[in-house]
């Protein structure tokens, strides 16, 4: 047994790495100058935070301890850290933090302070509900990791979900390290924001590998959007964009048994684009599925080997295989040589990791294991973009298996966002009883409910119903409450309101008749995700022009094979929509330049001796339908639209798909061949590849590009999916159809049919039936919706009996009645 | 009593309209520079992502940076150049990487050619003493930086790093010590001509780039070097060229010493430009990134799809009626 006066901290690090049956025997309580005596017990598991923090305003601590061998030390935390003179006190720290704050005081609550306070020794699992402040609390984690902890600035790896939650970090970072250096602390002056790794985990995988010149991603070009990757399958010879078996699809629910035909080509390639990622994601054993025996397992693998062929070949990755390059260089001698001992990583949004990148943070760590996680389960959306919430639930089980110790657990739950009338509408409606299992953990263990903390008080009711016996009725209502909030003077900003649905696509099945009414009442509506880009008049006005030029006549007899269903009638439509431009007389440069070019086509440079025909431009240069789309835009009216935002915005929606088409389509080169009589004109494959890929990727449905640096378009009242949501907080918030129901969709299906064959180290060993995790995801879905709400929370829709229980909280009787005022809403 | 009065009658405060600071990330070459040359064409290709269907300028220069880099790295693990089948053979594989990356290359033949050319006299002509005084190629610039205005960016930039008595073993005429450390970059056309702007904001760029280094290391670099390949190109004077060596040289380098003047009035025209970028975004969406008030370099303009209707480029409105 030995003694000895250490700092605190130095218990903590020796806690988990080298002592056991510690002791504090004593402690000198700078503050009072009295002597104190404590004796606490050391046991991780039932370890007294509360009076450790106490304990920490002294400077030392008297210890007893003895050598702990069932723990062997694997973890030296001197190697990682700077010289010891650069480092600080927490003390120091905490006080500087203080003198940011125009109150001097801490700029943290008790579980904030909790986690900051937390050091590199062991992994921290920071779980933190809607409003809690996570982001704050990590940004001024990281600058305590190198002040404090000694982490040099270009060991620090940071990441989380999207590039402008990325960007928003790396703001907060550098202002706050400012605050510190303004507060008299002089130490920060030396930390490097931009030394840290700082980003998305895509684009951290991007710039290592570039920077690391990787040798199988050098230059590599990735398929940034799913539209791109389903181009790509299209352009490929994929075995699954060939199978017309209906059974194939049938199996992974990306058809129904009762379908006459197996899907369309176009249904095909963005099936295969699911199915690849997915297995990607679940790094899945393709000799074990191969080795099952089952036909449609070993035309998946198959059809999957092909396709990493092909990404090979064409020097392509997708955001998944991306990922998987990563982890093969961290492999690598030269991967070993970067990691050195590892990173401090911390991440934020884990709840939405799927199981490759788990294991690319795990790798990171390295013996390291300095592993900060932050995130809220309740608020997972993206399983159907392969996310496990279970990275974050099971957590602590990963650590043990990845890491062979336990994290430290930090609740975040004061919310200073909502009315505590909100806070206490999501608190029951989180306990609904979709998220109990007795047998599998369905929430993270431990997690206390949500405390009420804002500065929004205020008797009047926060929670409101607007439950009609129409769309229409409840669309006025509606409407005239955010007149009145706006006319009264309770809001200043229509963009303070949001309008939150499970899908923005405004046909009138959906919200349209929501938005519709807003705009006929002439309040200003954003939806960039409304999927109507495609039927704006001047966009179909510009890709009729350009359908015009390639082909004046479109006589489909000419082309190669078929058109997708769907595909002439959108062309035709084009084409009608240049037509009538042209037919207003407004713009005859237009029409002129349109004509011209169709002479010009027609007496194109042909040699038939020669094996290429390319459409060129005089001098020689191939005409590409990028460079023919940019000289449309440059006549009227296009070119005064690009003036215009919602205009110039939706036209560069076409301008970038073609881009993306381009790229694997021949750069957008137009082939030519001779019609019947001799004369030029584009080559049938070549316009059908235009209008079976490139309209039809569009034909049904296309978005408007989003500006990556503004989250809520000001002036306007914002609609947008409760996906796009995340992150964000409104004054008011109206959540539109609360009749929506579960359903089991092809992503549950994928998760059973990929378990068996997932290579993942700590995958749960139960699993939820398909129906009870569709219903935990709507529960999900809506807790995130209800909790973006400040000051009022409005349930907006046609209440029909017993639809809307599902996302309602409270008693099963209440809820199956649909009877909200019994829930204490407010109805209006 | 409506609805708004039960809210206001019972507590409802008024919000407040949040202020987020968002911090830029500026790219020197990228951002800076390229909203110099043509704020128009910046913004409407870096800021609000129409994809840009020639890339030709943008071919030629990575294609030489990569040959280069793939050349260094060869060196460090068998300190030996290329020789002319050798480099044939890397300027063709990084093309097909380019190519199958979506860059695409207007004759790309010729391009290939001039590459490889161009790449092969530097190689021959310095390649010997340059390479082994390489420490690191693509260096990482990054800082955050404060405008006059008190306004926070951040910004990047890439360098090669290289020490030693470069201009000893180069036969310059001017002394260096085993002790310097200089930065190099490369730009694959012809040296602009002395006083020009296009010039300047190079230099600066290197100025700047001098700072960044000194904020990351502590030191200022002894020199910064910037390359132009494109002054090895004319086949006549660089067979006359070979024969004066150290003055042929002299024109393929542009060589200075960061000084704190410079390097302030550097960093100064650098957070100028930035303010000048964040005032356009600042701007209503019709009046950003019109066409500049000075005069665009042509190359810029014939390279640029906007040129068909833009007042920096009159000849664009005949182009633009022309079919195709």
């Amino acid at each position: 047994m030995s003694f000895k006066y250490i700092p605190v901290l130095d218990v903590r690090i020796m806690r988990q790495h080298v002592l056991h049956n510690v002791k504090i025997l004593d402690y000198k309580n700078n503050r009072s100058d009295q002597l104190q005596f404590l004796e606490l017990q050391f046991d991780h598991l039932s370890f007294n935070w509360e009076i450790l923090r106490r304990v920490e305003k002294s400077r030392e601590i008297l210890v007893s301890w003895r050598p702990n061998h069932a723990h062997p030390i694997t973890h030296q935390p001197q190697s990682i850290r700077n010289d010891p003179t650069q480092m600080i006190s927490l003390e120091h720290f905490l006080d500087a933090m203080a003198r940011t704050s125009p109150d001097g005081n801490l700029p943290l609550n008790t579980d904030q302070l909790l986690a900051l306070e937390h050091d590199y020794t062991n992994p921290l699992w920071m779980i933190a509900g809607p409003g809690t402040g996570k982001t704050h609390t990590l940004a001024w984690l990281v600058l305590k990791r190198v002040l404090v902890d000694g982490v040099p600035a270009n060991r620090i790896v940071f990441t989380t979900f999207t590039r402008k939650a990325a960007a928003e970090l790396e703001s907060r970072l550098i202002v706050n390290r400012q605050k510190l250096i303004d507060a008299g602390l002089t130490e920060a002056e030396d930390v490097e924001i931009s030394d840290m790794l700082v980003g998305t985990l895509h684009g951290l995988c991007s710039r290592v590998l570039r920077d690391q010149r990787y040798e199988p991603t050098l230059r590599i070009r990735v398929l940034e959007q799913e539209l791109t990757q389903q181009f790509f399958l299209r352009r490929s010879r994929n075995p699954l964009l060939q199978c017309q078996d209906l059974a194939f699809w049938v199996r992974f629910r990306m058809a129904k048994s009762t379908d006459a035909y197996a899907p369309s080509l176009a249904f095909r390639a963005e099936g295969a684009s699911k199915l690849f990622n997915r297995m990607t994601e679940n790094n899945v054993d393709l000799a074990a599925m191969q080795a099952s025996g089952n036909p449609e397992l070993m035309l998946l693998v198959a059809a999957y080997a092909q396709y990493e062929l092909d990404l090979a070949e064409r020097g392509r990755t997708d955001q998944a295989h991306l990922q998987r390059h990563f982890l093969e260089f961290l492999g690598t001698t030269t991967g070993q040589a970067w990691l050195t001992d590892g990173f401090t990583v911390l991440v934020d949004e884990y709840q939405d990791t799927n199981p490759i990148q788990e294991a690319i943070y795990f790798a990171l760590t390295g013996p390291r294991a300095d592993l900060t996680i932050c995130g809220d389960d309740d608020q997972s959306l993206y399983r159907f973009r392969g996310a496990t919430v279970e990275s974050l639930i099971e957590f602590d089980r990963a650590c043990q298996v990845q890491l062979s110790r336990s994290p430290t657990a930090v609740y975040l739950s004061e919310n200073r966002r909502s009315h505590p009338a909100i806070v206490q509408w999501v608190n029951d409606f989180i306990n609904h009883p979709d998220m109990h299992d007795p047998s599998v953990r369905v929430r993270a263990p431990g997690k206390p409910q949500l405390v009420a903390a804002s500065s929004i008080m205020g008797a009047y009711p926060a929670v409101v119903g607007i439950a009609e016996p129409t769309h229409d009725l409840a669309a006025t209502k509606m409407r005239d409450l955010i007149q009145d909030l706006m006319r009264d003077g309770l809001i200043e900003d229509y963009a303070q309101v949001a309008l939150l649905t499970f899908s923005t696509r405004e046909t009138s099945q959906v919200i349209g008749r929501y938005s519709d009414v807003l705009r006929t009442a002439g309040i200003p509506v954003h939806n960039p995700r409304s999927r109507k880009a495609h039927i704006d008049a001047r966009f179909l006005a510009l890709l009729g022009a350009l359908c015009w030029m390639l082909d004046p006549n479109f006589d489909q007899a000419r082309l190669p094979a078929s058109l997708p269903r769907g595909v002439p009638a959108y062309i035709a439509l084009a084409r009608t929509a240049f037509q009538n431009l042209i037919a207003t007389g407004l713009f005859p440069e237009l029409e002129q330049y349109v004509q011209d070019s169709i002479q010009a086509i027609d007496h194109a440079k042909f040699d038939p001796n020669s094996g290429h025909h390319f459409l060129e431009r005089s001098g020689g240069r191939r005409v590409t339908l990028s460079g023919l789309l940019y000289k449309l835009l440059a006549q009227e009216p296009f070119a005064s639209d690009l003036s215009d935002e919602a205009g110039g915005e939706r036209l560069k929606a076409l301008n970038l798909v073609l881009a993306e088409y381009e790229s694997l389509y021949g750069d957008g080169e137009l082939r030519l061949e001779l019609d019947p009589s001799g004369v030029p004109r584009l080559e049938g494959w070549t316009l059908y590849a235009v209008y079976a890929v490139f309209v039809e990727g569009m034909h049904d449905g296309l978005n408007d590009p989003e500006d990556e640096d503004a989250s809520v378009e000001p002036g306007k009242v914002n609609v947008m999916t409760i996906h796009q949501s995340k992150g964000l907080e409104f004054e008011v918030v109206f959540v539109l159809r609360p009749d929506k129901q579960p359903f089991v969709s092809d992503t549950h299906e994928l998760e059973d049919q990929l378990d068996p064959f997932s290579r993942r180290s700590n995958k749960p060993a139960i699993r939820r039936s398909q129906d009870l995790r569709a219903a935990e995801d709507t529960v999900r879905l809506f807790f995130v919706a209800y909790s973006r709400a400040k000051r009022l929370l409005v349930l907006t829709g046609k209440l029909e009996p017993g639809k809307w229980d599902r996302v309602l909280p409270g008693a099963t009787h209440v809820r199956h009645a649909n009877d909200l005022r019994a829930l204490g809403v407010h109805l209006l | 009593m409506s609805f708004t009065d039960d809210l206001r009658n019972n507590g409802w405060s008024k919000p407040t309209q949040k202020n987020e600071t968002l911090i830029r990330r500026f790219s020197t070459t990228g951002d800076i520079l390229a909203f110099k040359r043509c704020q128009r064409q910046y913004g409407f290709f870096s800021v609000r992502g129409f994809s840009s269907a020639t890339a030709t300028q943008r071919y030629f220069g990575t294609l030489v940076h990569d040959v280069l880099d793939q050349v260094h790295r060869q060196y460090t693990t068998n300190p030996a150049l290329p020789d002319q089948p050798e480099l044939e053979a890397l300027v063709q594989q990084a093309h097909d990487r380019l190519i199958r990356s979506g860059i695409r290359p207007y004759n790309a033949r010729a391009q290939r050619e001039l590459a490889t050319k161009l790449i092969g006299r530097f190689l021959e002509l310095i390649g010997p003493h340059f390479f082994p005084h390489v420490q690191q190629t693509e260096y990482h610039l990054q800082r955050a930086l404060r405008t006059h205005t008190d306004r926070q960016y951040v910004l990047d930039g890439i360098v090669d790093v290289l020490s030693g008595a470069v201009a000893h073993d180069l036969e310059l005429s001017f002394s260096t010590d085993e002790d310097d450390v200089e930065i190099w970059d490369y730009k694959s056309g012809r040296r602009p001509d002395k006083g020009s702007v296009e010039l300047r904001d190079y230099e600066y760029q290197m100025q700047v780039y001098a700072e960044l280094y000194r904020q990351q290391t502590g030191d200022y670099p002894a020199r910064a070097v910037l390359v132009f390949l494109g002054e090895l190109g004319d086949d006549q004077r660089y067979k006359d060229g070979n024969k004066r060596r150290g003055d042929y040289i002299q024109s393929l380098l542009y060589i200075f010493n960061p000084q704190r003047k410079r390097v302030e009035k550097a960093m100064q025209d650098f957070h100028d430009t930035v303010e000048l970028i964040e005032a356009e975004h600042a701007k209503p969406y019709a009046d950003q990134w019109l066409p500049p008030a000075h005069t665009v370099e042509e190359q810029t303009c014939e390279a640029c799809e906007l040129r068909y209707k833009c007042s920096s480029f009159p000849a664009g409105g005949s182009q633009r009626s022309e079919p195709l």
